[in-house]
């Protein structure tokens, strides 16, 4: 059983590493509140981009889908769905917004799977003896392979969906919104160190609850 | 394990990643030789976090668009000429890999780039046009510290700069406009100055832009590739479609070829996505030659105006040079929103070419200063035959109230462009007095054309504005 991440270091400053002085997220969000109907268009923009480039990532293991387009039509109800879930939500804060994203970029990836991949859905290419050889004596125990297939990555959202608040807020924001460590320490904030913690934290815990890695 | 080990494992964790981050590899044994009782389960954890890293990557593209991440990154622990040893692949070139290194001697990060395997031709030949490249010293441009061989390996090793590429920015959430704009203004003055010393880049795009811990761009990995190419140095390089100009796709291209691209890095800087609607290679080069689509949020006329200039279908109809690019730039980043609609600039620049013509014909009064303008390309003298599209232009001063004459438009890009004069071949440094002490400004020059009416191209001469003392 992995440790729980007690947060015990000190909490260093995050001045100089400031979202807003970064990448304008906190400037998007402050014009969001402020009814800048084109900062909300850029921050809904990036949720879908986000949506798109970890829908690649799902399917470039399916040669038919691998092409660009493809790939947009199996996604275009998805970020229709996206943008309007996000759309009427009224963002309070940085956290709150890539909350809602990623719990919804989740959601429409699960759906995706489910609804878009055929008659065989997810079980579709399911086999679990791909795995590498294990050519450097280290143990496949100790991988954490990425997904192969859907239902793969459908168990890796599940599992992720299932984790304690403490880890799946910084899967959120760094695997489904896509944001820098710098940023995230920013949006949780905490140094940039608690957030690497937490980071490798969530990451071994992922990785059991994947039945060390190899999902079933 | 004792109660307190999950901290003390955190914390070896957090050292092994730093250390890793550095290009260290240290066994769990060595991090934990103070606690022997930990090693098996560090080891076990750094295993798992080290085969983790597709959680951290986030492109999601099919690995046949993966051009920049290194694939068989055979080079992994090499150590060249028994000081630099290879520890990380950071990315991958038209024919090179990039390795994060570590200098041995000195202690430090570097960069490596290495040619793959049957790609330098010429080693004598490619190494020579490193170093060529090398000479260049500029603060946008990544400074290379060496250019050497080992056995059959050329290589050329340059400052690691830590804090990531463009194309890690615009993978993650759009950047604010202003700050993206200085990011491409840091570059095309960067591209400027190795223009003006007969190096094209012919490989611009967010991954081989660095941007530092202080925010500044530089050029990564310049102009080695394809100056090496045209020389015969290396094979040949297909270069990266989506920012290639269309002149590249059928071989051609000049220092233009690199504004385009850099106009089509401004574009995703700005929007996140490139200025095509195409993804699939072939239809990716049609859209390249048929025209790219500038789509900015509204608002962005200025920055819409400047990316639409920077890729037009016709070099011809680009920017004549980076400094011209640059220059837009920086006037919209001086004046985010215009002050003054189209007609009124026009006026403006009207009554301005009055006042200057005005002041050159006869040297009298104007407002509360006087104008001379000397030839300096002929003997110092009052001169009557400014060219009328410098005059048009306002290029010579613009006069106002104060008694202070101020250069707000002098020969910049801006202007320069919009009356059709081009900047060629560099002739050195203008300097341009403003009249005040210490006020002079140094204003990098090219040889100025005009078309006469015959539309052939005729050099322009180069003048020295200075006030006169007032006569009250």
């Amino acid at each position: 059983m992995l440790p729980p991440e007690n947060g015990a270091l000190p909490q260093a400053t995050t001045q100089g590493m400031t979202l807003s002085s970064d990448t304008g997220l906190q400037g998007l969000i402050d014009g969001v509140r402020s009814g800048d109907a084109t900062a909300r268009e850029l921050l809904l923009d990036h949720a879908c981009d986000r949506l798109y480039r970890l829908t690649r990532k799902m399917l470039r293991h399916y040669p038919t889908l691998r092409r660009w387009e493809a790939t947009d039509d199996v996604l275009q109800n998805s970020l229709v769905r996206l943008h309007r879930a996000l759309a009427e939500v009224d963002v309070a804060t940085v956290a709150h917004f890539f909350n809602l994203a990623a719990t919804q970029i989740r959601r429409e990836l699960l759906d995706l799977v489910k609804h878009h991949m055929g008659p065989e859905g997810a079980g579709r290419h399911h086999h679990t003896d791909h795995q590498p050889p294990d050519d450097d004596g280290g143990s496949l125990q100790n991988r954490f392979m990425e997904p192969e297939n859907m239902a793969m990555w459908t168990e890796f959202h599940e599992a992720v969906a299932r984790l304690a608040a403490e880890h799946r807020e910084v899967i959120d924001l760094l695997f489904y919104d896509g944001i820098s460590q710098h940023e995230a320490a920013d949006v949780l904030g905490v140094s940039i160190r608690t957030l690497k913690r937490r980071w490798q934290q969530a990451k071994l815990v992922l990785h059991e609850a994947l039945r060390d890695g190899r999902f079933t | 394990m004792t109660d307190d080990s999950p901290d003390v494992l955190a914390e070896l964790l957090l050292r092994w990643e730093e250390l890793f981050e550095r290009g260290h590899d240290v066994p769990a044994a060595e991090l934990a030789a103070g606690e022997p009782h930990l090693v098996a389960e560090l080891a076990r954890r750094i295993e798992i976090l080290k085969s983790s890293t597709w959680l951290d990557a986030d492109t999601g593209d099919p690995p046949s668009d993966r051009a920049d991440q290194p694939r068989t990154p055979t080079a992994m622990g090499r150590v060249l000429l028994g000081r630099y040893r290879i520890d990380e692949p950071v990315g991958r070139g038209g024919y090179a890999d990039v390795y994060r290194a570590y200098d041995m001697e000195l202690q430090r990060n570097v960069a490596i780039k290495l040619p793959r395997d049957g790609r330098v031709v010429n080693p004598d030949a490619f190494l020579a046009e490193a170093r060529r490249v090398a000479r260049l010293k500029h603060p946008g441009l990544v400074p290379v510290h060496d250019v050497a061989r080992d056995g059959d390996a050329c290589f050329i090793v340059s400052e690691f700069v830590e804090g990531g590429t463009l194309a890690d920015r615009i993978a993650g959430p759009i950047p604010l406009a202003d700050r993206a704009v200085q990011w491409i203004l840091d570059i095309a003055d960067a591209l400027e100055y190795a223009h003006l010393h007969g190096i094209i880049h012919r490989d611009i795009k967010p991954a081989n832009i660095l941007i530092d811990h202080h925010g500044r761009a530089l050029v990564g990995d310049f102009g080695i590739a394809e100056s090496a190419t045209r020389s015969g140095t290396l094979a040949p390089t297909a270069g990266t479609l989506r920012y290639m100009s269309p002149e590249q796709l059928t071989g051609g291209g000049d220092h233009r070829s690199d504004i385009y691209s850099l106009g089509v890095v401004l574009h995703e800087a700005l929007t996140g996505r490139l200025p095509y609607d195409a993804d699939d290679p072939q239809a990716l080069r049609r859209e390249i030659t048929r025209g790219a689509t500038v789509r900015l949020p509204p608002g962005r006329n200025t920055l819409t105006a400047i990316c639409s200039r920077s890729l037009q279908r016709r070099p011809d109809d680009r920017y004549a040079s980076a400094a011209h690019f640059a220059a837009d730039l920086r006037r919209a980043m001086d004046n985010p929103r215009p002050r003054w609609s189209r007609r009124a600039a026009w006026a403006f620049a009207a009554c301005c070419a009055a006042l200057s013509a005005t002041a050159l014909l006869t040297t009298r009064s104007v407002g509360s200063g006087r104008m001379e303008v000397k030839d300096l390309t002929g003997p110092a003298s009052l001169s009557a035959d400014v060219p009328a599209s410098w005059r048009r232009a306002g290029v010579l001063a613009e006069i106002r109230g104060t008694g202070k004459i101020e250069f707000p438009r002098l020969p910049t890009s801006a202007y320069a462009l919009e009356f059709d004069l081009e900047i060629r071949e560099p002739l050195g440094r203008v300097t341009i007095y403003t009249g005040e002490p210490g006020s002079g400004v140094d204003i990098p020059m090219g040889h100025l054309w005009e078309q006469d009416r015959e539309q052939r191209r005729i050099p322009c001469r180069l003048f020295r504005a200075q006030p006169l003392a007032s006569t009250g």
